[in-house]
């Protein structure tokens, strides 16, 4: 199936040639009618003077020259008789011998009142010559004004079918664009989007129409699950503090010290399950991308540093190391506190899914227009066909890791990523695991693309 | 814990306020419920209140509409909007609207206490002027970014600092681990590890160094620096 646009140009490479070709064919066939028609009426009349194969004297032709030309319908043409050099009879002087048979004349014959024409020269016997010749233009430049004209209707029908299928095409493309546009709305989250309809009711009314109760039906679905969603995290929380209320009343009193190790750790599961749910109602709101409307400009480098300061007391508190390996200037359009919780679901990942003494390392690289955020440790890694697993909501690597982290951690990271029209990667590092997240630079600092490292640990 | 609040608790649902008031009953405070925006309006007029807690969907208008009837009446009183609405542009709407504080329900009482009682205290002190600080023997200059204790500089780093003033603005009083995140990190979710309790611990090892623990572990609840 060849593209939209090398049809059009192919149509209108064809359309053009033809038109071209036709009026050229057109003019080229008119003139020929014309010659002909010339010939025959100048062969007619010097048959009248003088028919083949009849015997006639010098005398008889010149009467008969004279006779006819002062006829008016046979007044135009031009005749000559002649002897040897010597014109004998007729009413054009020539020039310059013509050669037998039927030749082109022009007005440098300086015939008079004749810019183009045909002459016929017939041999009569004993050195007598007649020449008949008539104009093939009834007006002079008769041939160019045709040609001119001809320009003039063809261009025109060029003009308006090229104009036309500009016209149609920017049409076409200009709602395609629009449809594109909404497309594009509901991919970074915004389902209430919807495509423009004209109220012309054309083909494109009806697909949109039919495109919009698509949407419909799908925004419906989705905030469905979302409420679904929600609604359980709510109605949890609520029993869910007031368990927790309880097994403070526990702690209160003076409970032996056996049982109140058990209750703090209820209480920590409490807590874990109240962050889980915090979590999911967290990625609903980055999801339906209501965020997006406070952006602001911002350069990565600063919560990045502020972010790896923050946790390194919190990662040797668990035998961990971080570090800040590399930090280029990456200005981006986004949102401060979900960029920073994104790397730090990315560094607490790290933290509970790592042994003691394992080397977190965090790099923020600005090139080729995008921001490489990376946090990359060099535990025992997740194997290459868990990768999606630990993707997925409440996935994890292994059922055997010891319980830390929800689960809602990567995903919540790949959803910040996405509103920022980024993306999460996940990589082998060889030993270790190596997440990286990419965003999209601002677009005059693609231009400059300062990426000037400033390496600090 | 010295002064009992009278709290005003502007909130339909009948079932969460009774909850709500047996919760602040335990801490000592008196609470006054209404069940809309003209009854709200109408109670503040007639008694004093120390705090009034704001359901942000009311029948009869949004929390919001509240605070607007507040201003216009002239009454200034510390609100914290307690609402389920757990969105940060909601969030925002309500502190600009002028409320002290936002929270999403549930939340837990110590926690309500907790912000309670610092909404009141950032009212009536001087909470975050400049001047300098002397609590427990420590003395925090805000200008200069450095704090002593007994005479010797403590050499904090930045966030060990700020938490330190955050403390120390708010002594006698508990600070929760959310409150803490939220106005020593500046962030608006809450992290998954401790970071509260590693800064607590690497403050409390420099302020030891010269003299006794000045910070209490409010079991269940968070921190709070003494005030003698």
């Amino acid at each position: 199936m060849r593209s939209f646009g090398s049809l059009t140009r192919l149509f209108l490479a064809l359309f053009l040639t033809a038109t071209v070709l036709g009026g050229i064919g057109l003019f080229a066939a008119t003139q020929a009618l014309v010659r002909r028609t010339v010939d025959q009426r100048i062969t007619s009349f010097s048959y009248a003077i003088a028919p083949p194969g009849a015997a006639i004297d010098m005398r008889a032709l010149a009467e008969r020259i004279a006779e006819l030309s002062s006829q008016r319908d046979t007044g135009d043409l031009g005749t000559a008789l002649l002897l040897g050099q010597r014109q004998f009879a007729g009413n054009v002087r020539l020039l310059r011998p013509f050669p037998e048979g039927y030749s082109d004349i022009d007005v440098n014959d300086r015939i008079s009142g004749l810019t183009h024409g045909r002459a016929l020269v017939r041999d009569l016997g004993e050195g007598r010559r007649l020449v008949v010749l008539a104009e093939t233009e009834p007006l002079d430049d008769f041939s160019s004004g045709r040609a001119g004209l001809y320009v003039i209707i063809f261009g025109t029908i060029i003009l308006v079918v090229i104009g036309g299928l500009l016209l149609f095409r920017q049409m076409v493309g200009a709602r395609i664009v629009a449809m594109r546009r909404t497309v594009d709305a509901i991919i970074a989250g915004d389902l209430s989007q919807r495509v423009t309809v004209t109220g012309t009711g054309d083909e494109f009314d009806v697909q949109a129409e039919g495109f919009n109760r698509m949407l419909a039906r799908i925004e419906g679905l989705v905030n469905e699950i979302r409420h679904v969603t929600n609604d359980v995290s709510h109605e949890l929380r609520s029993p869910l503090a007031r368990l927790r209320n309880q097994l403070l009343a526990m702690q209160r009193h003076d409970a032996p010290r056996a049982l109140q190790r058990e209750v703090e750790d209820a209480i920590s599961q409490v807590d874990g399950l109240l962050a889980l749910f915090a979590s999911i109602l967290r990625l609903a709101e980055v999801e339906n991308g209501s965020r997006r409307a406070a952006f602001t400009r911002i350069d990565l480098a600063d919560p990045v540093a502020e972010l790896v300061e923050t946790m390194a007391p919190v990662a040797s508190g668990s035998g961990h190391r971080l570090v800040l390996t590399r930090r280029d200037r990456a200005e981006l359009l986004g949102d401060r506190q979900l960029l920073t919780q994104a790397l730090l679901n990315l560094i607490e990942n790290a933290i509970a899914h790592t042994p003691h003494g394992t080397c977190i390392a965090v790099s923020l690289t600005a090139a080729d227009g995008e921001a490489r955020l990376r946090v990359r440790d060099d535990g025992p890694g997740v194997p290459q066909e868990l990768h999606a697993q630990v993707m997925r909501r409440f996935g994890r690597a292994s059922e055997a890791t010891d319980g830390r982290g929800h689960g809602i951690g990567l995903p919540l990271a790949e959803a910040i990523a996405r509103l920022h029209d980024g993306r999460l990667e996940l990589a082998d590092a060889g030993p270790g695991l190596e997440v990286t997240l990419v965003f999209p630079l601002e677009r005059d600092e693609r231009r400059h693309r300062t990426a000037t490292g400033s390496p600090s640990a | 814990m010295s002064a009992n609040l009278e709290i005003l608790v502007i909130e339909d649902d009948a079932r969460f306020a009774e909850l709500l008031s047996t919760q602040l009953a335990d801490f000592g405070h008196r609470v006054t419920v209404m069940p809309n925006v003209r009854a709200g309006l109408a109670a503040v007029t007639g008694q004093a209140f120390d705090a009034v807690i704001l359901d942000r969907m009311l029948p009869g208008g949004d929390g919001i509409a509240v605070l607007e009837g507040f201003r216009s009446a002239g009454i200034d009183l510390p609100t914290l909007m307690l609402t389920s609405l757990g969105m940060t542009s909601d969030k925002v709407d309500g502190l600009t609207a002028g409320a002290d504080d936002y929270c999403v329900k549930p939340i837990d009482p110590h926690e309500l206490n907790a912000r309670l009682k610092a909404m009141i205290r950032a009212r009536s002190g001087n909470g975050h002027s400049s001047n300098t600080i002397k609590v427990a023997g420590i003395v925090i200059s805000p200008t200069a970014m450095r704090a002593w204790r007994n005479g010797r500089d403590l050499q904090l780093q930045r966030t060990e600092f700020n938490l330190l003033l955050e403390l120390a603005r708010n002594a006698g009083s508990v600070l929760t681990r959310p409150m803490l995140i939220e106005r020593v990190w500046g962030y608006d979710f809450q992290p998954g590890t401790n970071i509260v309790d590693a800064y607590i611990w690497r403050l409390r090892t420099k302020l030891t160094e010269f003299g006794g623990d000045p910070i209490v572990t409010v079991r269940g609840s968070g921190y709070m620096l003494r005030e003698d």
